[in-house]
């Protein structure tokens, strides 16, 4: 009886409060997507990760939010996929290490290549500067520079420093992201 | 089943013995893209056999799976939005993204697996076995979901919305004959619904849109409304002339939905399509569904159908033991051949093939129909095609694909024009427009096209000023710049004057008339004109009358500003330009050293003028060169001219003779010159202006005349110098003319003159007669002239002359006396005349009256 009163709860409540997102991770490799979702889905940091191939497929409830997380593979063959799967998302978030200088030219062209699709035009953007924890990790506003984000004005785009391993500022992520969520709903 | 197992086993077993020989075979592709092409390659290879150099419909790219299928080989497969499930006959369900990587591998099967389903929102996997069980992944949770059937199942159909839905359906069938709907109940059990009861055969096949569930069993393809609960549909196999052949159970029958209302039906040996549609009959199912097509496939067993926009895709497998089942009694003992490359089909709606690809998979002449699954990609179109040992994705070819295609075909145009196409969406990624058309210009100027190569420089090149350059130096190291440079830029872009110089001198050593060419069509601001002159000006100083240098120095100097030297070169060339030139740069004062050269020009164009137009005489006074002179004599004297052209006597005549015509008295210092030069070149016309100027010394004209022995002009000039003696005897020794003498004598009217000529005259019986003849004229008394004629003279026609002195006279006399009589008879009347008119009464009245008497008072007043 407790479980058909609870199923029954569960229904009003995804009546009324369920949403669900569907987002896509994408980024250079090394740059912590993969690493980001484990600790968005459980809260815990593993350091050593093998990188990923193809995608990893994920679900995380929060609250009354459902996401779908697509964690694609950063390494350049699986580069020309991403545009595949950010297709009809509610959100890209673009991983970026902030301590790694030197791929950020790279990482600038790949956002740009990305948004560039037709197929992806108003799909809002998350840049996400990881590794802040590093001691030369660049600051929120350098990054915002340096991929030139200021000149993206066809969507919506945010930017910010966090650290999967100290989950630095994952909780403002976990916002902005179940706000695009609620806002589709 | 027992056959069908065989002849997978065969056909497995036969692939293990020559494995290693295809090893060998295609051993060498070991990247993706390199088998791709060999692939590419060879399927046009087959395609050219049937049309010549069509462009394949499709591209084929191999997918690298094949660690996968090293040790396994594939059974069926699956795509969705994002991935695609490949069953294994090991049991196993791998997910792969779309290149082919392994995402996740599910092993919960002990037997080949023979369907696999993916719900829309891409959460759970389920897959069908032979060893009768139904298992369901969920892709984001470790979930497993088992259910055992016993039976070996062939198809497998999970609700599309599966995740959504609390219900949980999915419905399995097989060789059970069963299809089963299985859900979850309102208490969270699991609960089997049987909706088609066993008795027609094995369930081959089932697949689910919306709230359709379509299936296959011996007696055709069902439908089944989940909404309505009832079968809805039952589309009857269509007669098979060959039931041994088409066995349904031997070839897989493939279900594909077009769209939630169009089925796509692809069985052994016929395609049909059917659409579901709504009636409103009560006791019948609210849909219902039709079949619209039925095509029969002679030569091909279908594998595989997918829709491709209004076009349908087969995967065809060709039958090529027809004849050989028809020779042996029993076909399945009987070797069968190799079998042929299966062959990728598209079908437009109107039923006629419009490509065909064969697929040159990985062992194909051991497969059968059945080994080979064709699935898409539904919102985009991509299209798998799985062997067992092979995965291959075809999609359409893009315009990228066709540009490539044409550009191996060396079809470069056409390939330009489509990239110029896709630039207008942005352009192509992989081909670089600037790129392809220069290659396009190599392969021009390989094959020695340097025309068309030249033609196709703007359409390739626009507006880079570098490319220009660069291959503007291609041409000219190659020594064809004379084909380009109709097509070099002079604006957008302006290239370095550097270029131009280079082409200009290169005319200039090689090809002077395209030089002209170039320098008449090139503004010349372009390049440097000074650095251009120089060396045509050292060239034609060697070759002397070379017209095209001086055309081209002509036109360079008008450019560099020096109208000058420009006028020179024009006037060299006798271009009638020249004067407009003058005019307009007043140029008079350049032009007054050149005399010669305009005077010249004048005669050549005379010379032309009169070439063309033979009937029409041209007087070399009205020539523009010297009616530039004459009309301007301000800017360029007299004098100098006059100097320059003592040289060309003719001109010089020609010169004076218009300013005389113009003005008697502008060139007056030069009319003893004139003198000489009428008498030398315009004889006739020396009288008139000896008559009309007063400028010139008679003396000198005289000596002049004398020299050249000009009587008339002699004479001319001793009357004006009063010298009339002198001048009568001219006439009358050498002219010997009487008239004239006598003339001359009488508009002199000198009585001492007539007596000269009658002096003279005497001894010459020739100007007796003369003078007699016009003695009714001359006031010369005639007695006198007879009487001086001497006797014994001898007069030609005196007895005339004498008969016409007399009549002359008596005609004087009468015509005097006549007139007398006129004068007296005129005097009478006249006289009778007054005299009436004083006789005559006049009547007076009124004021004139009182005017008459008054007057008479008046009159008569002083009287009285």
């Amino acid at each position: 009886m407790a479980s058909i009163l609870r199923s029954f709860l569960d229904w009003l409540r995804s009546l009324f409060f369920k949403t669900e997102l569907e987002l896509t991770l994408v980024g250079l490799q090394n740059s912590g997507k993969t690493t980001l979702v484990n600790v968005i889905a459980s809260g815990q940091f593993s350091e050593d990760m093998i990188p990923t191939v193809g995608f990893n497929m994920r679900k995380v409830t929060k609250g009354s939010v459902t996401m779908k997380l697509w964690d694609i593979g950063g390494q350049p063959r699986f580069r020309s996929m991403w545009e595949r799967y950010c297709r009809g998302v509610n959100a890209i978030v673009f991983v970026i290490d902030s301590a790694d200088h030197e791929k950020l030219d790279a990482a600038r062209t790949e956002l740009r290549n990305l948004l560039e699709k037709p197929q992806l035009a108003n799909i809002p953007v998350l840049v996400l500067g990881n590794k802040n924890d590093l001691p030369d990790a660049l600051p929120v506003e350098k990054i915002i520079d340096e991929m030139n984000l200021k000149s993206i004005n066809n969507r919506e785009v945010s930017c910010y420093s966090i650290s999967a391993k100290n989950q630095v500022n994952i909780d403002i992520t976990l916002q902005w992201l179940i706000k695009k969520g609620k806002g589709t709903k | 089943m027992d056959t069908e197992e065989s002849i997978r086993e065969e056909a497995l077993g036969s692939e293990e013995e020559i494995g290693s020989g295809d090893a060998t075979e295609e051993g060498e592709d070991d990247s993706v893209e390199e088998s791709s092409e060999e692939m590419e390659d060879s399927s046009e290879g087959e395609s050219i056999e049937e049309e010549e150099e069509e462009e394949p419909k499709l591209k084929y790219k191999r997918l690298d799976a094949g660690e996968l299928l090293k040790k396994d080989a594939a059974s069926t497969m699956a795509v969705s939005d994002r991935f695609v499930a490949l069953g294994t006959h090991n049991g196993d369900v791998f997910i792969l993204d779309f290149d082919g990587n392994l995402i996740k591998r599910f092993s919960s099967h002990t037997a080949s697996v023979n369907d696999i389903s993916i719900d829309t929102a891409e959460e759970f996997v389920a897959s069908a076995s032979m060893d009768g069980k139904v298992v369901i992944h969920g892709m984001y949770v470790d979930s497993t979901q088992v259910f055992n059937y016993r039976r070996p199942l062939k198809c497998v159909a999970l609700d599309p919305d599966f995740s959504k839905k609390d219900t949980q359906q999915f419905v399995s069938g097989g060789l059970a004959g069963q299809l089963i709907l299985n859900e979850k109940g309102w208490f969270g059990q699991k609960q089997d619904k049987v909706l088609q009861h066993s008795g027609e055969g094995p369930i081959y096949a089932a697949r689910w849109r919306g709230t359709l569930i379509a299936y296959a069993n011996d007696e055709g393809v069902k439908m089944y409304d989940t909404q309505s609960q009832q079968r809805i549909t039952y589309i009857r196999r269509p007669q098979n002339p060959r039931p041994d052949l088409y066995r349904p159970d031997l070839y897989r029958c493939n279900l594909c939905w077009r769209n939630d209302k169009q089925l796509l039906i692809g069985w052994a040996n016929y395609i049909q399509i059917a659409t579901v549609k709504e009636q409103n009959i009560s006791g019948h199912p609210p849909l219902f569904a039709e079949v619209n097509m039925i095509l029969n496939t002679d030569d091909y067993v279908v594998c595989g159908v997918a829709p491709y926009n209004d076009m349908t895709l087969i995967l065809a497998y060709l039958t090529n033991h027809v004849e050989k089942n028809e020779d042996s009694d029993d076909p399945e003992q009987h070797k069968r051949p190799p079998a042929k490359r299966p062959e990728l089909r598209i079908m437009n709606p109107s039923n006629e093939e419009i490509s065909i690809d064969a697929l040159p998979l990985h062992g194909f002449m051991h497969y059968q129909a059945n080994d080979y699954v064709l699935d898409y990609f539904p919102s985009e179109d991509m299209f798998y095609i799985v062997s067992p040992k092979d995965l291959v994705l075809a999609r359409p070819r893009d315009s990228d694909d066709h540009v490539g295609w044409l550009l191996d075909r060396y079809r470069y145009e056409e390939a330009l024009d489509s990239l110029q196409e896709a630039q207008a969406w942005g352009g192509s990624k992989v081909y670089n427009i600037n790129e392809v058309g220069e290659r396009y210009l190599t392969y021009l100027i390989r094959q020695e096209d340097y025309s068309k190569a030249a033609e196709n420089c703007k359409k390739v090149l626009k507006t880079d000023k570098e490319l220009w350059e660069k291959w503007i130096f291609t041409f000219s190291e190659l020594k064809h710049l004379k084909e380009i440079t109709p097509h070099i830029p002079f604006k957008d872009p302006q290239l370095s004057s550097t270029i131009y110089e280079i082409v200009l001198a290169y005319f200039l050593n090689n090809d002077h008339k395209s030089l002209y060419e170039t320098i008449t069509k090139w503004p010349s601001s372009i390049y440097n004109v000074q650095s251009v002159i120089e060396p045509i000006e050292d060239i034609l100083e060697k070759e002397n009358e070379n017209k095209t240098l001086m055309e081209c120095l002509a036109e360079l100097y008008t450019f560099n500003n020096e109208p000058e030297k420009a006028l020179e070169y024009n006037l060299r060339l006798r271009r009638p330009n020249a004067f407009d030139l003058i005019r307009k740069y007043n140029l008079f004062s350049a032009v007054q050293d050149k005399v010669i050269l305009l005077m010249d020009f004048d005669q050549h164009f005379m010379e032309e003028t009169q070439k063309a137009n033979e009937k029409k005489k041209i007087e070399a006074k009205n020539m523009p060169a010297v009616q530039l002179l004459i009309e301007n004599t301000d800017s360029i004297p007299i004098g100098h001219v006059v100097n320059q052209l003592q040289s060309r006597r003719h001109y010089l005549h020609i010169y004076l003779d218009a300013l005389f015509i113009r003005d008697h008295h502008i060139g007056f210092e030069f009319h003893d010159l004139q003198v000489e030069l009428y008498a030398e070149y315009d004889y006739p016309r020396l009288p008139e202006f000896l008559r009309a100027s007063n400028y010139y010394s008679l003396e000198k004209a005289y000596e002049i005349c004398k020299q050249r022995d000009l009587v008339p002009e002699m004479v001319f000039i001793l009357g004006r110098m009063g010298n009339n003696k002198q001048a009568l005897m001219l006439i009358i020794e050498r002219l010997g003319d009487v008239q004239r003498a006598i003339d001359f004598a009488k508009e002199q009217a000198d009585d001492d003159l007539w007596e000269d000529l009658l002096t003279y005259s005497l001894d010459k019986p020739r100007f007796i007669t003369g003078l007699l003849e016009n003695l009714g004229n001359i006031d010369i008394d005639p007695k006198q002239l007879i009487k001086r004629i001497p006797d014994g003279l001898k007069i030609v026609g005196l007895k005339q002359a004498l008969i016409k002195v007399l009549q002359d006279f008596n005609l004087q006399a009468s015509l005097r006396e006549g007139c007398q009589k006129i004068l007296v008879s005129d005097s009478v009347s006249m006289a009778n005349q007054l005299h009436r008119a004083q006789k005559r009464g006049i009547s007076c009245r009124g004021t004139v009256l009182r005017l008459i008497i008054y007057s008479l008072y008046n009159y008569l007043i002083p009287l009285i």
